[in-house]
């Protein structure tokens, strides 16, 4: 088991600096943030002096070295747009993210559960059928089309949601319940076929057999063991939410770190792009290897394989 | 009888519940304004963004302040209460006494002058934009006593007032800034104007509040919020839902998402702003007098306006704005005009043989650029031009220059006069100048330029910048497309004039400037 899970972090430190390196390089590629900063009419000495400050003017290699040694220091450098530690931006910015992914995901699980359960048990009858259709649509449905829908609906038209910012409780509705229809539908679907799946199992059918009655069957024999397989697709869909709260946070102004990424590319904002793209594949790596030694506790023949 | 009787309680219940409503929130006027872009600092000497600028002007308070409509510019007292000047290269302004600025201090001329010169520092990059500008002649700042101050400029300048009154000169509490450092100061300023900052999240949010111990007239609320909100259909969902009072930036096509609405409405004008194609006179391509001339003759303003501004924007004949007022706005300016058959002339003239010409174009940059570069494409292609588009993006990320032929870019009026267009884009300091984009190789354009700029006498500042402009259409080194048309849109109880003595997009919410009948 330890060298399963020694394994699996060995491969996890590996992708993390694979993408640093992707991202540090790709970043640097597109330009200057000093483009940015500077009016056209800046001289080319005044350039040169916050390239230097900013030790953009040495070779690619060289900053990598330089950055890598800073990150060994807890140093994760200072924003070159906003002048402040990267870490006092994210910190502020963490918070309404957590919550609002947070919220998603517990909607999605609350909702997307007993919505699966019910669609295998009343399999074949129109109310299912209906419910699977439109898990199906939201799935289908990308992120930024629900947000501009629900906005039309329920702000410009029915003035009942505000649409932009975080400063009261309704504001989360709208961002939140965009996040959540694709977790829904997705964790649904699959609730539903698992079900299926176990429903038909020898030990389902003993149970009738025995004169278990039919909610006991239902919570403790089908439910229970349907939810094992739900764990690695609840850990692929977090990361998702992640992906699609970028998307969310622009369209509703969410003060978040969405806003944060997606401003510091079109910036340049070097270390603070960084500091994002490092601590997202932490934490979409983490998650990944949470579900692969969960599974592995759960299953021991995947311990095996590996 | 019943009735009446019904409706007679109905309408009892609505006033009660509207002066309800309306003694609430007489407690607090608070004004929320969801504006299309932000800014990251609001350091007064740095900041030189449109966004910026009305921010800043809430906060800070110049010297010399203006009349927010008078053409041309009528100067009032600010924190100077008299000013004159005491040689050609001196003006001496006595300060207001007992101005307490947001940190509880007390204005006086250590503040001016330190406000002023740390501009002057050429070592800091960050006042490098406000510098070239707006204070290139400005030379020192001398304090006499302590609410008397001298400003010296390298050359007597005849728009000193104009500069002094631009919200760049603002006026900063010299022991915060020392206290705090330059970074921290800029996320935490400190002005004397009417309201203060109470809260500043760098490109997103800032919340002002009504500084109470303010020397000039009360303003009308005691809180300001601007919240960033990109989208243009963000912020006018943000307005029709009734999350904002006031938005920015609505293009004429989006006019009809609040013309719908009941109780708002729209604010608008065609700005004092050029969209303006810049032609490489460095380039082989775009060398020739002849062909610059042509590309200008070939493009149809009027249909451009009429085609992408719903006929609002406004197509100019000169690259003058009438917001100069008398006398140097000359309404008999006439150079630019729609005639393809010319074009082709000059064309030929010039023995162009179909040598591509690209214009490179910034997505989402400038309002309708995209739609502005395929349609003059076209134009082009109708006298017999080989165009080819080229999108880059970020904007202005060409870092080659040489290799541009046709690039966009925008001249907004900095200040209303003649310069505060023309210095401010094509001086000699200016980067068209210095990447070669530019070159006016007139023998009589750098004295003219001198006149229009400096000249004393006010009839020889215009006749030069006449000749400014004849010179400058003969070498036809620019495009100007037109002027765009964009508006506010409010709540219907706000009352609220687009200050044409300041430079576009500047939101004035000072006393007097606006008001705010009950909601």
């Amino acid at each position: 088991m330890l060298r399963f899970i020694a394994w699996r972090l060995g491969r996890a430190a590996l992708t993390v600096l694979l993408v640093l390196v992707g991202c540090f390089v790709a970043i640097r590629s597109a330009g200057s943030p000093v483009d940015i900063l500077y009016p056209e009419d800046a001289t080319p000495e005044q350039t040169a002096l916050l390239e230097k400050q900013w030790g953009l003017d040495r070779s690619l290699p060289e900053q990598f070295g330089l950055y890598v040694a800073n990150l060994a220091r807890g140093d994760f450098g200072v924003s070159i747009i906003e002048r402040r530690p990267v870490t006092h931006i994210y910190a502020e910015k963490l918070q309404p993210t957590l919550q609002l992914a947070g919220l998603a995901l517990l909607i999605g699980v609350c909702v997307g559960i007993p919505l699966g359960a019910i669609a295998a048990l009343r399999r074949g009858r129109a109310a299912a059928r209906a419910a699977m259709a439109l898990a199906f649509t939201g799935y289908a449905v990308p992120h930024f089309i629900i947000a501009i829908v629900l906005i039309l609906i329920f702000s410009y038209h029915l003035n009942w949601l505000p649409s932009t910012g975080a400063a009261s409780a309704w504001h989360y509705v709208l961002p939140a319940v965009t996040l959540a229809l694709p977790l829904i539908a997705a964790i649904a679907r699959y609730m539903r076929s698992t079900m299926l799946d176990v429903m038909n199992q020898d030990y389902v059918r003993t149970a009738r057999a025995k004169g278990v009655a039919e909610p006991r069957v239902v919570t403790l024999h089908v439910m229970r063991n349907a939810l094992l397989p739900l764990i690695t697709v609840l850990g692929l869909e977090v990361a998702g939410l992640i992906n699609g709260s970028l998307i969310v946070e622009t369209v509703f102004s969410w003060p978040g770190l969405g806003k944060v990424l997606t401003g510091s590319v079109s910036r340049r904002d070097f270390p603070v792009l960084q500091f994002g793209v490092i601590a997202y594949a932490i934490a979409v790596v983490s998650i990944n290897c949470l579900v692969d030694v969960l599974y592995a506790v759960a299953d021991p023949r995947v311990r095996v394989e590996s | 009888m019943s009735d009446v009787f019904f409706k007679w309680m109905r309408n009892t219940m609505l006033i009660v519940c509207a002066m309800v409503a309306s003694s609430a929130h007489a407690q607090v006027r608070e004004l929320r304004v969801g504006v299309a872009s932000h800014v990251r600092s609001l350091d007064v000497q740095e900041i030189t963004s449109n966004s910026g600028a009305s921010f800043l002007y809430q906060i800070f308070d110049t010297l010399i302040e203006r009349d927010n409509h008078a053409a041309p510019l009528k100067f009032q007292p600010g924190l100077a209460t008299s000013w004159k000047m005491v040689s050609p290269t001196t003006m001496e302004l006595k300060l207001r006494e007992g101005v307490i600025m947001h940190d509880g201090t007390t204005l006086d001329a250590e503040d001016v002058k330190f406000s002023l010169e740390r501009v002057l520092d050429t070592k800091d990059p960050r006042y490098t934009s406000a510098r070239g500008r707006f204070f290139y002649n400005l030379k020192s700042v001398e304090v006499v006593d302590r609410l008397t101050v001298r400003v010296h400029t390298h050359r007597p300048d005849p728009l000193l007032e104009t500069i002094l009154s631009a919200r760049n000169a603002g006026i900063t509490s010299k022991e915060h800034v020392e206290k705090v450092g330059k970074d921290k100061a800029g996320l935490m300023p400190v002005g004397s104007g009417p309201y203060r900052v109470d809260a500043f999240k760098p490109t997103e949010l800032l919340n002002l509040t009504r500084h109470e111990r303010f020397w000039g007239e009360r303003p009308p609320f005691d809180r300001i919020t601007f919240t960033r909100i990109p989208e243009v259909a963000a912020r006018i969902t943000a307005l029709v839902n009734r999350e904002v009072d006031f938005i920015t930036n609505v293009p004429p096509d989006q006019e009809g998402a609040i013309r719908r609405v009941k109780g708002l409405k729209l604010v608008g004008a065609p700005l004092p702003v050029f969209h303006i194609w810049v032609l490489n006179m460095s380039h082989p391509a775009t060398a020739n007098p002849d062909v610059r001339k042509a590309l200008n003759l070939a493009i149809d303003r009027e249909a451009l306006v009429k085609g992408l501004w719903a006929g609002r924007g406004y197509a100019p004949k000169a690259h003058q704005f009438k917001e100069y007022g008398e006398p140097m706005f000359m309404p008999d300016l006439a150079f630019y005009r729609y005639d393809p058959k010319q074009a082709r002339e000059l064309l030929k003239k010039a023995g162009y043989k179909g040598e591509q010409i690209t214009i490179t174009f910034f997505p989402e940059y400038y309002l309708y650029g995209n739609h502005a570069a395929v349609a003059v494409a076209d134009m082009w292609k109708k006298v017999g031009i080989n165009v080819k588009l080229q999108m880059s993006e970020p904007a202005f990320s060409n870092a080659d220059h040489t290799k541009v032929m046709v690039q966009p870019w925008s001249n907004p009026l900095y200040y209303p006069d003649p310069m505060g267009v023309f210095d401010t884009h094509w001086s000699a300091n200016s980067w068209v100048v210095k990447k070669g984009l530019w070159k006016p190789d007139h023998p009589e354009w750098a004295p003219t330029y001198e006149k229009a700029r400096f000249s004393t006498n006010i009839k020889e500042r215009r006749e030069a910048y006449r000749k400014l402009l004849t010179m400058a259409d003969a070498m036809s080194g620019w495009i100007v497309l037109y002027q765009p048309y964009e508006s506010y849109a409010m709540n219907e109880n706000i009352d609220w004039r687009i200050p044409s003595a300041q430079r576009p997009y500047k939101l004035t919410f000072r006393a007097g400037q606006v008001s705010f009948a009950s909601r």
